[in-house]
């Protein structure tokens, strides 16, 4: 029996060609990118879950904010000994070190400070050393497994000395490589005892919050206890009233990122848009299924109708039917398999993830290929199988032509849903290009344009040479460029009472800054050279800065700037001076953001120079400047980054999303402008005695045209009318994240709903016209 | 074998009700060869579909085999399609997907013969029917004739004990009617209740009994053996 059924099958699938192709295209496109994005989303998820421990760790917040002082782990573990097992702490480097052994020496950028304790919190398996005394010696250092073959080869690296900052490390231990899904990466782990040597008194200060830490609690820890306990201790030994300890779940780290964040985080809300996009895909892809079959299942009336007669039971008819509809999933599967193994490699590189299919995993696949291939197969398969098994075979023998009104309603606005989430995603693609576009072309405060940033080393006889240069226009020096965290530190002005110290984001500069930047001054003067008191009792604040202090005129107000003292155990002032201007509102951070306010300052601890260029040959100013690089700080390694592209990646997550989203937007069109064809051939076809009859009572090609695609043209109106305010609302909704943004145009409304319809149109005309054109002669003889 | 009693089949339109069948009384023993015959519109086929359960009458009593109809679940109804009845149609209604030996074997499949019997059984009436050569073609590519020996050797491999014919020589020209009524009086001679509907009196010459309907209702029973 289920030969038989087989066999009818394949026949009736080899016969309508068009009908197999179209289902099984649609079906295995949509389930490719659908596979594809649910790899994606499931590597999202999989963040930092690799740890044994995962469930029972959690990152200190104080407040908002991850940073914390580097006095809190050690006396957590003194004072309360059963709140945590175990507490860690790290103190990434932000800039790169050189990491000298023997004769190679590197510029590493991912280079720890962390506590022994770091091998017992997080999993990391010791390729080589014991995980007890890694990093116990204050001169030691454990290095991934990437790194030990980066310096040493083959050679065993336990028991080589690195060289770092001027120490010299011994290897302890080799980790394995921090997986890629993890939030904090390295591949040098440096004990935290060493950083005394070089911070000294500020190891004991509670007000310098510069560290991550990271508890390993007890089973069945009450965490708002923990939580009071560490407020608790943080006001005890600071003498400060801290804002309240949050105790963040190691997995939720990595989609919730805190102020002061340095790790690596996620985006929630695009894994959310996209999986949604994903099924949406897969929706419509499956409707054009259940529409086709729907449609073709009057061709097989006749078949249901005899099979009855023969005794068949209604259930066996549901079963042979849901089999054909299991068996062109497979097809669709099978396909999709193959363009997400092709497709695969071009994924990994684009969303820069090791994505892959787990092979390893047999039975998952093998489990989970079955199990949607029922799914799907029954989701599509389930009303057409029912709706053929239903027919009486009085009727569905009687004659081959049946009305094909039969399922009309539904069939409509299963289109309509197609377009509905066509028109859809086409809004969603055009807000974010627009918003994206936006972002990269809004006049920034500054002109990042040909900026070159790199080190600053030895600072002044650096700049000195370049300047003679040709190709270049200026350069200057600072603590951080945009793009970067600007630090807060405290400041006073004499109107504030004398106990209140508020903080603001301060940017410790060279003169020639503001120019090199292109910065507007809008009121006073900027830095010179020139006059003295500038570098010593000067500051500049910006638009933002000049309205929190409620400030008409800034220029010639006092001010005062503190920071650590000797003993780094608090704060003083480091600077009184007077404002002597007032700059544009620079947008030195994200979009995301409003501008916030900011004290620029002539001082100390410049460690970037900026260099405009002056020239359309970057690469041959990238070469000379590297050579007076390597005169001025030979042996140095030499790195550098364009401002400009550097800024740009920070809207790097919305430019993927925006390229996945126009893609899916591609793809989702196509599936249904397929459906759209297969629906209409059918129609065409059903319809040619129609069309015949009408030709041969005068009616014009035109006539038939506009008659065939009347429906179509409704539909897709009616879809337009459901998507234009539901994308309304869920692209102000999205937009609602961003300080900057573009206002939604009535054009794009027009755009995207024009786009759906003329694609419509021109999908079902070619099928309406081969149809009007078509000799009536032989569409009446036929029949 | 049959027993209908006083069976109306009619369709409500609004506020007129329309009968294609009235007061229908009509007995059929087994072993009987009956001929349906009346105009176009007259309730033949729809009589002949009330017999074979195809169809189900609006009023009155159908016992089949002493068992009244009504009372037949939908799986009961299957059942006796499967191993009582077989039908023949004008339109012969073969599954053009599959080849002749195919649309043979199918009725053997739902009745859950085994392989080996059923290939048996194929043979033997591919061989009695002559169209052993034929077996792999599809029906699009046999004649009409051709196409209703198959259909005609799918109603029967079953031994089914009532065999249902509407029109069966309807689209044939004589020299394949011939052939298809002698196939018929060769299986009623072996014992199958035949009912055929026709428009033609040759053809239902063949039969031993011919009720003649008009307007739904029977006028005259066996007019040519009073």
């Amino acid at each position: 029996m289920l030969k038989n059924y087989f066999k009818v099958a394949i026949r009736h699938l080899s016969r309508n060609k068009s009908y197999t192709i179209i289902n099984t295209m649609g079906l295995g496109i949509g389930l490719a990118a659908c596979i594809i994005i649910g790899l994606w989303v499931n590597y999202q998820l999989s963040y930092d879950d690799y740890h044994q421990h995962a469930d029972r760790i959690y990152r200190v917040l104080s407040g908002e904010s991850a940073a914390t002082p580097p006095t809190l782990a050690p006396v957590l573990k003194s004072d309360h000994p059963g709140l945590a097992n175990e507490v860690v702490r790290f103190w990434p480097v932000k800039a790169p070190s050189d990491i000298v052994y023997k004769n190679k020496k590197f510029a590493e950028r991912a280079i720890t400070f962390s506590d022994p304790s770091v091998f017992e919190v997080f999993s990391h398996p010791l390729v080589h050393g014991n995980k007890e005394t890694a990093l116990t010696n204050p001169t030691s250092i454990a290095i991934s497994e990437k790194a030990a073959k980066k310096y040493f080869g083959d050679e065993l690296p336990l028991g080589k000395t690195m060289n770092m900052w001027g120490t010299d490390l011994e290897v302890t231990a080799v980790f394995k490589d921090v997986p890629q899904n993890s939030h904090h990466r390295y591949d040098f782990l440096v004990p935290v005892q060493l950083l005394k040597t070089f911070m000294g008194n500020m190891m004991e200060n509670w007000t310098w919050a510069g560290f991550y830490t990271y508890m390993l609690a007890p089973e069945n820890t009450d965490i708002n206890r923990a939580e009071a306990v560490i407020t608790n201790l943080l006001d005890k030994y600071s003498g400060e009233e801290f804002p309240p300890t949050q105790l963040q779940p190691l997995n939720e780290v990595y989609f919730n990122p805190a102020e002061n964040d340095i790790a690596v985080s996620g985006n929630l809300s695009y894994v959310i848009i996209l999986a949604t996009i994903a099924i949406v895909v897969l929706l419509v892809a499956c409707i054009n299924f259940m529409n086709l079959s729907t449609a073709y299942a009057s061709l097989r009336k006749k078949e249901v109708g005899l099979r009855k007669t023969l005794g068949a039971y209604r259930k066996q008819l549901v079963g042979q039917f849901l089999g054909e509809a299991m068996l062109l999933t497979v097809m669709g599967l099978s396909l999709a398999t193959l363009l997400v193994e092709l497709s695969l490699p071009f994924f990994q590189n684009f969303t820069n993830t090791p994505l892959q299919i787990p092979y390893d995993q047999i039975f998952g696949i093998v489990g989970s290929f079955i199990g949607l291939t029922l799914l799907i197969g029954t989701a599509a398969g389930s009303y057409p199988a029912f709706f053929l098994a239903r027919f009486k075979p009085v009727n569905s023998l009687k004659g081959n032509r049946t009305s094909s009104s039969s399922g009309g309603i539904l069939r409509k606005s299963l289109v309509v849903t197609q377009f509905v989430a066509s028109t859809f995603l086409i809004i969603s693609a055009l807000t974010i290009y627009q918003q994206l576009d936006f972002m990269q072309n809004k006049n920034l405060g500054f002109d990042d344009e040909k900026v070159m940033i790199t080190e600053a080393g030895d600072y002044l006889p650096l700049k000195e040479e370049l300047e003679k240069l040709p190709f270049i226009e200026s350069v200057s020096a600072s603590q951080s460029v945009p793009g970067q965290r600007f630090p807060f530190y405290p400041f006073k002005t004499p109107d504030m009472a004398p106990d209140s110290l508020p903080v603001m984001r301060t940017l410790r500069v060279n003169p020639g800054f503001i120019e090199t930047l292109g910065i507007e001054v809008m009121a006073g003067r900027s830095f010179d050279e020139k006059i003295s008191t500038d570098k010593t009792n000067a500051f500049l604040l910006n638009k933002a800065a000049a309205d929190h202090l409620g400030w008409e005129d800034a220029v010639g107000k006092e001010l005062s700037w503190y920071n650590f003292s000797e003993d780094g155990t608090d704060f003083t002032v480091a600077k009184q001076g007077e404002v002597i201007g007032v700059v544009d509102n620079f947008n030195y951070a994200s979009l995301h953001s409003p501008v916030e306010p900011l004290i620029i300052h002539v001082g100390e601890g410049i460690n970037l120079a900026l260099i405009r260029l002056q020239t359309n040959h970057p690469g041959e100013a990238v070469a000379a400047i590297r050579s007076t690089w390597n005169e001025v700080s030979p042996g140095r390694p030499f790195w550098y980054y364009f401002l400009g592209d550097e800024l740009d990646r920070q809207y790097g997550a919305e430019q993927k999303l925006g390229q996945v989203i126009a893609g899916l937007t591609m793809l989702a069109l196509f599936i249904a402008c397929l459906g759209l064809f297969g629906l209409n051939a059918f129609t065409a076809r059903q319809r040619t005695k129609e069309i015949g009859i009408r030709k041969v009572l005068g009616a014009s090609v035109q006539h038939i045209i506009l008659l065939l695609n009347k429906d179509v043209l409704k539909m897709v109106i009616i879809s337009m009318a459901i998507a234009v305010p539901v994308g309304f609302y869920a692209m102000n909704s999205w937009l609602a994240e961003f300080a900057y943004k573009i206002e939604l145009s009535t054009e794009l409304f027009v755009i995207a709903g024009l786009a759906s319809l003329v694609l419509a149109l021109i999908t079902v005309s070619f099928q309406s016209i081969k149809a009007a054109l078509m000799n009536p002669v032989n569409s009446i003889r036929d029949h | 074998m049959i027993q209908l009693r006083n069976i109306d089949k009619y369709i409500d339109k609004r506020f007129q009700r329309t009968f294609i069948l009235k007061g229908i009384d009509l007995d059929i023993e087994e072993g009987e060869f009956i001929t349906i015959m009346g105009p176009s519109g007259a309730g033949k086929s729809t009589l002949l579909n009330i017999l074979g359960f195809l169809d189900e009458p609006s009023e009155g009593e159908y016992s089949f085999l002493g068992e009244p109809v009504h009372n037949l679940s939908e799986k009961k109804k299957s059942n006796y399609h499967k191993s009582h009845i077989g039908f023949v149609f004008q339109a012969y209604h073969l599954i053009d997907e599959l080849t002749v030996y195919e649309n043979i074997e199918m009725p053997l499949l739902y009745r859950k013969v085994k392989s080996k019997q059923r290939k048996a059984m194929v043979a033997d009436i591919l061989d009695r029917f002559n169209i052993v050569a034929k077996k792999d073609l599809f029906p699009p590519q046999l004649s009409g004739g051709q196409q209703q020996v198959v259909g005609v050797a799918r109603a029967i491999i079953g031994s089914p004990k009532l065999l249902l014919a509407d029109e069966p020589t309807g689209n044939l020209h004589s020299e394949q009617s011939e052939q298809i009524m002698e196939m018929f009086t060769e299986l009623n001679k072996s014992g199958v209740t035949i009912v055929q509907v026709t428009h033609s009196e040759k053809m239902a010459s063949y039969g031993n009994r011919i009720i003649n309907l008009q307007d739904g209702a029977v006028v005259e029973e066996n007019p040519y053996h009073a």
